[in-house]
Order: C-alpha cells, then sequence, then structure tokens
C-alpha cells in the first residue's frame, strides 16, 4: 500500500491510459457531441480545504480540470484531474518548533461515462487513481517519506426533481491488494434559485458516519461562468471528529447557462 | 419565484452558511482516530566498543484501533538512522535502526521515534486525518574502550613506554593514564584510537590500564592489561624437539609465560612450547596442527594466532587450547603463510599462489573474524615490530623477473603502503626491534625504521633478530657456524657491513639450512631454533 516510488512513476501511466481510451470514445463519437439536452463543457477550478481533528490540521490547496463530452443525447464522458499540496501539523507528545510535520502532494485522475436524461437523471460509473506522497517531518526531526497509491470506483445515480437533486453514490478505493475504503453517501441538492444549490448529505466511510452541507453559486455578476462553493463535512465514530471545510472556484468555459442547468446538462 | 431571485438576495443564505460552518468547525472531542499502541515504550542499543559493528534493527509492533492507510516516523536526537515500516490494517511493524557507532563515537546517545497514524479523510482519500502521536525513547550506549597495550609485557622496575589501543580516545578529554592505581609518567592521546604512555618502575604483577575522563557518561571499558615480570636468569640450555631432524619456520619468545615456541613441521604440522622456570627449562609441550606455517601472539597476549594452509587457529596462550578456526576465503591453490600482529589487534596474513604470481593479502580482524584483502602480492611475508606499529610486507617473485615492492602498514596510517624499498627478499624472514627503529631485509641488509640502509650482513646469513632496542643484530652465519653479533646502532655505511661486536658459539645440534632466531623481551637471551634442539644463548645488554 505504501510505496517509496514518486507519484508521477504510478500515477501517470495509469491516466494517461485511461484518458488515451476516453479520447478515442470521445472521437469516434464527436458528431454526436452537443446533443439537446446533454452537453459538452470544461471547467477549471481551484480548492481550499482544512481538515482538523484533535491531533490534526491540514490546510491544502488543489487544482483541477474537468472536461465533459456528451456522446449522444443520452450518453456522455468526462475526464478529470486533480492536483494538490497539503501541509499537516501533528500534535506531539513533545515541543517542537513550528509543529510542522508532514507535507502531502497529491494527484488524481477520474475517467466516467454516463447516461443521462436531464429530466429525468444520470448514472455514472468511474474509474479514479491517485497517488499521495508524503514526506514527514520537521526541524530537529528526521522523519519518513512514502507513497500512497489508491484505485477507485464510483457508481452514482442521480434523480432530477424540479428544484431538487438526489444522488446516491458508492465509491471503493483500494489500497493495494488487501486494504479497501468503502463510502457509502447519499445526498439531496436543492436550487433555491437556479444559479444556487444548498446540498447535504450522509453516509458512511469506511465504517465510520459522514454527515455533510455545501452550498454553490454562480453570481450573474460573472456572467454565469464562475462559481464558488462552501462546504463541511464530519466524520464521526464513537466520538472522534474529522472535520473538512472547502472553499472552491470554478470558471467554465463554454455555454453562459445557470447553475442548475450545468448540473444537470453540462457537468 | 426562485429564478427572479437577484444575487442580493443570495447573500444572506451565504453568510448564514458561512456562520454555520465555522459555529460546526469547533474542537473536537478528546478521542480522535487513528490511536496508536506501540508494543516497546523504550529501545536500547548497545556496543562494546565505538568501532563495533552497526547493531541489528529492533522491531516492535503498533497496533491501530482502526484500519490505518498511511504511518508516519519522526526521529528526534542523535541515535538512530531511519526508521522503517510496514503496514496492514491496524497492525505496524516498525524497525528502527541505529546509527554506526564510529559515526556517534563514545557516549550515550538518544533519541525519541514519534508514531502516528492516518486514516482517509474522506471518501476518495484525497485527504488524511492523523490520530494522535505516540512516542518511544531509544538509548544507545557507546563506551570508549581500551583493548590493549603493546608491548603488553614490561620488565621488573624498569619505566618503559607503550601504546595503548582502543577506540573515543579523542571523544573526552583523557585526564589521567593509570597502571593499577599508578599514574602514567606521562602519556599523549596521540588519536582517537591510540595514546602514547610511559610507565614507572612497577613491581611484578598485572596493572590494568585504565582510563580517567573529563565529561564521560559511561565507564571506561578496558581489556588492557600490563603484565610486569620479572627478569629472567637464562644459562646456556639446549632444548631438544621430541623428535629430531624437524624444520622449524618460526621461533618466537613469549614474555609473560617465559616461555619459547616453535612452530615445526613435524607431523604435519606441530607447535612446541618450551617454558622456563626458576633456571630450567621444561620439557617440549606439543600441539599438532595440520600444515602449521606461522604463529603470532595477539596483541593482548592471551592468545597464539595460528596460521594453516586456510585458516586462523586461535589458541589459548596459557593452556595451548585450541579454539575454532576461522576460514580463510582463499581460493584452491593457495595457502596462508605467515601472519603479523598489529598493536591494533589486527593481523596480516599473507598468502603464496601455485598456481599465480600474486595472491591477496588479507588484514585479518580476530575480533570479528573478518578478512579484507586490500592487495594481491607475490609471495609475501611479513613481520611486525615488538611494539606492534610497524608490519613490512616483502615479496618474492618466483621467476626472478621483477623487483616486487616492499609494503608496510603502519597503525598510525592505519592502512598498507609502498616504501620505496622493492626487491625479492622473502627467503629469509624480514626482522624487526620492539620499537620499529630496526629492520633486516632477506638477513642481507639493515635498515632504519625509516627506511634509511645502514649496512649489510654477510650473504652466508640465514637468520636474523634484533635486541629490543635495535642496537644488536644477531645473525646465524653459517660460515661461522655461530650467532654473529653485529652493530646495528651506528652505521659502517650503507653497503658495508654491520662492525661485528661478539660471536656466540653455544649452540648445540644442527642448526639446518633455514635455522629461526629470537631474541627475549630484555634482550639477554637468543634462542636459536635448527633441526633437533633449540639453543638458549645467554647475551649481555
Amino acid at each position: 500500500m505504501i510505496h517509496s516510488r514518486s507519484a508521477c512513476q504510478r500515477f501517470l501511466p495509469r491516466l494517461c491510459a485511461a484518458t488515451a481510451l476516453l479520447s478515442v470514445a470521445l472521437a469516434g463519437t464527436s458528431r454526436a457531441a452537443d446533443e439537446p439536452g446533454n452537453s459538452s463543457s470544461a471547467e477549471v477550478g481551484a480548492t481550499f480545504t482544512t481538515v482538523d481533528s484533535a491531533s490534526n490540521s491540514n490546510k491544502s490547496a488543489a487544482a483541477d480540470f474537468r472536461i465533459t463530452r456528451a456522446l449522444t443525447s443520452i450518453f456522455g464522458a468526462s475526464l478529470s484531474a486533480s492536483a494538490a499540496s497539503a501541509d499537516t501539523q501533528i500534535d506531539l507528545p513533545v515541543d517542537l518548533p513550528g509543529k510542522t510535520v508532514c507535507s502531502y502532494e497529491a494527484l488524481s485522475g477520474t475517467a466516467a461515462l454516463f447516461a443521462r436524461r436531464p429530466s429525468l437523471g444520470r448514472i455514472t460509473a468511474s474509474y479514479s487513481t491517485a497517488e499521495l506522497e508524503s514526506k514527514c517531518g520537521a526541524s530537529g526531526f528526521a522523519g519518513n517519506s512514502a507513497t500512497l497509491d489508491s484505485d477507485g470506483y464510483a457508481l452514482a445515480a442521480e434523480y432530477y426533481l424540479p428544484e431538487l437533486t438526489l444522488t446516491a453514490r458508492r465509491t471503493v478505493t483500494s489500497f493495494g491488494e488487501d486494504s479497501e475504503l468503502v463510502a457509502d453517501i447519499v445526498s439531496a441538492a436543492w436550487y433555491p434559485i437556479t444559479d444556487l444549490s444548498v446540498s447535504a448529505s450522509a453516509g458512511r466511510v469506511g465504517g465510520r458516519m459522514q454527515y455533510g452541507f455545501a452550498i454553490e453559486h454562480q453570481p450573474e455578476i460573472l456572467g454565469e461562468l464562475a462559481s464558488v462553493s462552501l462546504s463541511f463535512s464530519t466524520l464521526d465514530a464513537q466520538g472522534d471528529s474529522v472535520r473538512t471545510i472547502s472553499l472552491a472556484f470554478a470558471y467554465h468555459f463554454g455555454a453562459r447557462v445557470d447553475l442548475k442547468t450545468r448540473d444537470r446538462r453540462y457537468r | 419565484m426562485w429564478q427572479s431571485m437577484s444575487d442580493t438576495r443570495i447573500a444572506p443564505i451565504l453568510a448564514s452558511c458561512a456562520v454555520l460552518l465555522s459555529a460546526c468547525g469547533g474542537e473536537a472531542g478528546d478521542v480522535t482516530l487513528p490511536v496508536v499502541s506501540l508494543q516497546r515504550q523504550s529501545l536500547a542499543f548497545s556496543v562494546t566498543a565505538p568501532d563495533d559493528p552497526t547493531p541489528a534493527p529492533q522491531t516492535f509492533a503498533g497496533t491501530f484501533n482502526v484500519d490505518a492507510v498511511y504511518l508516519g516516523a519522526l526521529t528526534e536526537g542523535t541515535a538512530v538512522e531511519r526508521v522503517s515500516y510496514s503496514l496492514a490494517g491496524k497492525i505496524a511493524t516498525i524497525s528502527v535502526y541505529p546509527k554506526s557507532p564510529a559515526a556517534l563515537g563514545p557516549g550515550i546517545h538518544q533519541s525519541r521515534v514519534t508514531v502516528f497514524g492516518q486514516v482517509c479523510a474522506d471518501a476518495r482519500c484525497s485527504q488524511l486525518a492523523s490520530g494522535p502521536a505516540q512516542s518511544i525513547d531509544v538509548t544507545y550506549s557507546i563506551p570508549q574502550v581500551i583493548r590493549q597495550i603493546s608491548p603488553y609485557v614490561a620488565q621488573e622496575q624498569t619505566a618503559g613506554s607503550a601504546i595503548i589501543r582502543g577506540a573515543g580516545f579523542q571523544r573526552f578529554t583523557v585526564t589521567s593514564v593509570l597502571f593499577g592505581n599508578l599514574p602514567a609518567s606521562s602519556f599523549s592521546v596521540t588519536g582517537d584510537t591510540q595514546i602514547q604512555a610511559t610507565y614507572p618502575p612497577l613491581a611484578a604483577g598485572r596493572y590494568p590500564v585504565q582510563l580517567q575522563v573529563d565529561g564521560a557518561s559511561l565507564p571506561v571499558k578496558s581489556d588492557a592489561e600490563l603484565v610486569v615480570v620479572g627478569w629472567p636468569a637464562f644459562v646456556t640450555a639446549s632444548l631438544p624437539y621430541p623428535t629430531v631432524n624437524t624444520t622449524v619456520s618460526k621461533v618466537l619468545y613469549d614474555a609473560e609465560r617465559n616461555a619459547v615456541l616453535a612452530v615445526t613441521t613435524q607431523g604435519g604440522g606441530e607447535l612446541l612450547r618450551f617454558q622456563h622456570a626458576g633456571d630450567s627449562w621444561g620439557t617440549a609441550e606439543t600441539l599438532p596442527i595440520n600444515t602449521l606455517h606461522d604463529i603470532a601472539l595477539s596483541a593482548d597476549g592471551r592468545s597464539l594466532l595460528a596460521i594453516t594452509d586456510g585458516s586462523v587457529v586461535p589458541i589459548d596462550a596459557n593452556t595451548l587450547a585450541p579454539g575454532s578456526a576461522w576460514d580463510a576465503p582463499v581460493s584452491s591453490g593457495t595457502t596462508l603463510t605467515s601472519i603479523a600482529v598489529d598493536n591494533d589487534g589486527n593481523a596480516i596474513v599473507t598468502t603464496t599462489a601455485a598456481n599465480a604470481t600474486t595472491s591477496p593479502l588479507y588484514l585479518f580482524n580476530p575480533r570479528t573474524g573478518a578478512f579484507d584483502t586490500p592487495i594481491s602480492l607475490a609471495n609475501a611475508a611479513a613481520a611486525a615490530s615488538g611494539d606492534g606499529t610497524l608490519t613490512v610486507i616483502v615479496q618474492q617473485d618466483a621467476t626472478g623477473a621483477t623487483t616486487p615492492s616492499l609494503y608496510d602498514f603502519t597503525t598510525a596510517r592505519g592502512s598498507l603502503a609502498t616504501t620505496g624499498l622493492s626487491g625479492n627478499r622473502n627467503a629469509i624472514a624480514p626482522a624487526l626491534d620492539r620499537y620499529a627503529t630496526r629492520l633486516a631485509l632477506n638477513g642481507a641488509a639493515v635498515y632504519s625504521g625509516s627506511y634509511v640502509q645502514l649496512g649489510t650482513l654477510p650473504d652466508t646469513t640465514l637468520a636474523v633478530a634484533f635486541s629490543p632496542d635495535g642496537a644488536r643484530s644477531y645473525a646465524y652465519d653459517s660460515g661461522a657456524a655461530a650467532v654473529l653479533v653485529y652493530d646495528s646502532a651506528s652505521s659502517p655505511g650503507s653497503t658495508s657491513v654491520l662492525n661485528l661486536i661478539d660471536t656466540l658459539t653455544d649452540i648445540t645440534g644442527d642448526p639446518g639450512s633455514s635455522p629461526q632466531i629470537a631474541v627475549s623481551a630484555v634482550g639477554d637471551a637468543v634462542f636459536l631454533a635448527g633441526l633437533d634442539t633449540i639453543s638458549v644463548i645467554p647475551v649481555a645488554h
């Protein structure tokens, strides 16, 4: 599960293979693109996240890119990639100047295929691969470094109501041959206005309960080309608690549409 | 209705959410995940000396209360080189590797290894969350050590100088050198591994060598003893072999035990020892050792190191009981030929090859049994000075076509080097005095300790040895059928025969064509080993 190889050595070949497969699919179906009811889009974003527990505090920044392509009026595909950097401070049983302990460099990529009817919902199957390279150390300390490889498979079903999107998602992330993380999350996103979504989620992540809350807004003053989102989740189990807060910005290329339309036709 | 809302109406919603989120971000409970329980609370490493091999890593288990995906290990302090681990679900196996003791030096070194586990903080494991860290203390003890003193035998009521060998002498300030309870007359720390000391006149007995050191956190470990012996009273004697007509390849005087040892070819190899007590000599003790070629006393005098075709055999110097042999990594057709012990306790072992021009020279460590091979030489032979500071290695090109270099090994330098001299010189074993001020090569020429040729010996010389101070050369001369005593304190000219001082004719038996010769520790007797007997010849000193 833990490797000492560089992130690129394992991550890039897998992501490139997935990209190539999907590119072939996208190229072969180019004439079907932008069919009514299922549209292509691209977006770039930046996310700032803090993860806090009683023992540690992570602060990370990530940049991501996603492209979605309609293959037919129903089927579509997407590719996304993300690069993140995090610093973690961990409470140690000794005094440490600064307490800077671990840093992470993470690369991840996801390829997804979906079937969608904007008036009904979407079913998505995706494969993700990620590498998280960690280096721990502090002033006066020698630390270790390692790379954590993971592969993930997800199946998600979304159901579109007029002002509400209901989602159920199962994600299985495996680390090597004998360790995996299963997450089952259900969520509901409400669109009080077409450029604002407020969502709540609940589920189990590796046997621990997770609850989340998020809000995303696509202001008209930005020409409906950018959105900002804020999310919070807490992972609890037997009194343990890990809290995650994220602030994300996204810029959307192409069509100027409201957020609900973007979520249901373009993303 | 909702579609008509403006951005300004959304602001209160966003603000409310922000307040809600910030409220959610308060302190968590006391317990977080994953919590690691370490099998050990402390680790202790220790070695017996700074030049010992690095201790093996110590491994312990850490158990998490939940499956962890990552284990962080931080090391504080000087004792630990690195930490490795493997992680399988809730169980981590953590190995702590100490640093090399040579790199750390003497003292008590400490480290703290801090371990924590991490779990995925979200469904995709794009974030990690850490549990509380646990620490384990590591202590690493490396004592200063005195291994031996060379020469380790001193004469009763006679001041002298010696070299104390060990490790870590420059780590802390040495304030005093003690022989028993008596301080050294003077001393000088000449390196991290050696101290030059002068001892006062001492009564017969055994004197543990110890240091007083400022600032050391561990007592100095000492294995060294200065053995002070009474003046032996040698008279002319003949020590007959159990079997006559035996070729002797080495004769050696053991000053601590007042005994003469001889290596013979009898029965395929035999060690003889004659013990001197009072005014008389005992009969020969015998120890058969197959293919025995050479012997040398270990630097501490506690054992004899015997060379056979393919191994070094330790022999208890008191009981002559052989120990377990160390096999040298010789190839087929190569045999060990000679051994010389340096005052650092290591030995130089030479070899010869039946089917090759050169063969390995080994640096042998009797503490570890390790053979290092720094160089290959042609039919080499080695001899060391009495204080073990200098070993010379001669060579012999079997074809005579080349003149191979003379090498030496000095403990001050700690390595082999060429001397600038060359020639085929192993027909007669090299000889050195007690303090490496004189050496004789091939029984033909005498040099100073800095390889300046002082004079020559007659071509009829078959064996040579020096008085302890190097002032006299004792050479068995086949032409004179006597041991000729030469003045090697002065030079008559580099190509002239040394000045003859005396002729010793009290020889019994047949010396043969390759007799061996040795001198007692104080230079009051010469031991000439021939085919049938060892002649003990008292000499003035």
